[in-house]
């Protein structure tokens, strides 16, 4: 049983569940979470240092010592001018060109701002950097992001931290049809394993998450919980899923049945 | 040495002359590596850090890693 690798900017991935090192009860925890989601990219941030708190260094040292890929966010940032510093920032410290570009629209939702996204990620692919954007699920500013060389595209499922899942399922399919060559990434309100399994059915390529995880009651097992979902998921959608029928069909042969001439109701 | 001037690290004042560079306040303020500088908003790399010298109201922001989604 084989599965195709996740490609990241030409960077292949065994796991295809990208996980978020916040929010979770303690660093333990977190930890241990991490490793058993099986993720081998584990987002982080930025934030002004304040000295007597040891400067976030026990941080840096943890998420360090998991080896695995660092996807640097711009949460928080309203413009593209705060993004792009953002993302410069980061480079230099964590040594990634990698970058979860977020710029947010409307705090109410924290719903990406979508031209002012279009406009930092120009900014940033000329610059070097691989982006991943944080967007909506509208396939014409998804339609813009590829267009300058976006390799990785990140619509939201619903909201940050909602948990409500796959809002709208059919604008997914149109950008996962439309963009086959694109990789796919769920990023943002999936709060069950069966919303990922639902997503990857569909044939996107990820998910990444982190309240889900580590605001679960055991953040430890749901991580597990994520990981076998998303990889029922990939394996659902490489199979093959059947198409829905709006009538019954048997599944068992009816011909020789005994009491075959009764009425055959399926 | 040339006169004294006040700067912001992190929004706490700070004390700053002509020959003061953006490292030399970064370690004033107790800044621990790795960290990233803002200065006026804009980034300066980490190669900068010695070379650039204050002004007076001059905006330091020192940045480092955190957790996050």
């Amino acid at each position: 049983m084989t599965t195709e690798p996740l490609n990241i900017y030409g960077t292949q991935l065994d796991s295809r569940l990208l996980i978020g090192s916040a929010l979770y009860p303690s660093p333990d925890v977190m930890q241990q979470s991490i490793q058993a989601s099986g993720a081998q990219v584990v987002t982080l941030s930025l934030s002004r240092q304040n000295p007597e708190a040891n400067g976030g260094a026990s941080f840096w040292e943890m998420i360090k010592s998991l080896g695995l890929h660092l996807l640097p966010n711009t949460a928080g940032c309203h413009s593209v001018t705060e993004a792009v510093n953002m993302a410069k920032m980061s480079r230099e410290l964590f040594q990634t060109d990698w970058v979860k570009l977020e710029l947010v629209g409307d705090d109410y939702n924290l719903q990406p701002d979508p031209i002012e996204l279009v406009k930092a990620t120009e900014i940033l692919l000329n610059d070097g950097f691989k982006v991943l954007p944080y967007c909506t699920d509208d396939l014409v500013i998804a339609r813009h992001l590829v267009e300058l060389g976006c390799e990785v595209i990140m619509p939201w499922g619903s909201p940050i931290g909602t948990g409500k899942g796959l809002l709208n399922p059919y604008a997914l399919q149109a950008i996962r049809d439309r963009f086959p060559e694109v990789t796919l990434i769920v990023d943002s309100g999936i709060g069950k394993p069966s919303h990922a399994t639902q997503a990857l059915e569909m044939g996107v390529d990820a998910i990444l998450l982190n309240t889900a995880v580590a605001q679960a009651k055991n953040p430890v097992m749901m991580a597990t919980a994520f990981a076998r979902a998303i990889e029922a998921g990939r394996l659902a959608y490489q199979s093959g899923l059947i198409s829905e029928r709006s009538t019954a069909k048997p599944s068992t042969p009816t011909l020789d049945k005994p009491f075959w001439h009764q009425m055959n109701y399926g | 040495m040339t006169d004294t001037f006040q700067i912001l690290v992190n929004d706490t004042p700070q004390q700053a002359n002509g020959d003061t560079t953006l490292a030399d306040a970064a370690t004033q303020f107790g800044a621990q590596a790795p960290y990233a500088l803002l200065l006026n908003q804009n980034f300066v790399p980490n190669s900068e850090h010695d070379r650039i010298t204050l002004n007076p109201d001059d905006a330091i922001e020192v940045i480092s890693a955190i957790q996050g989604g």
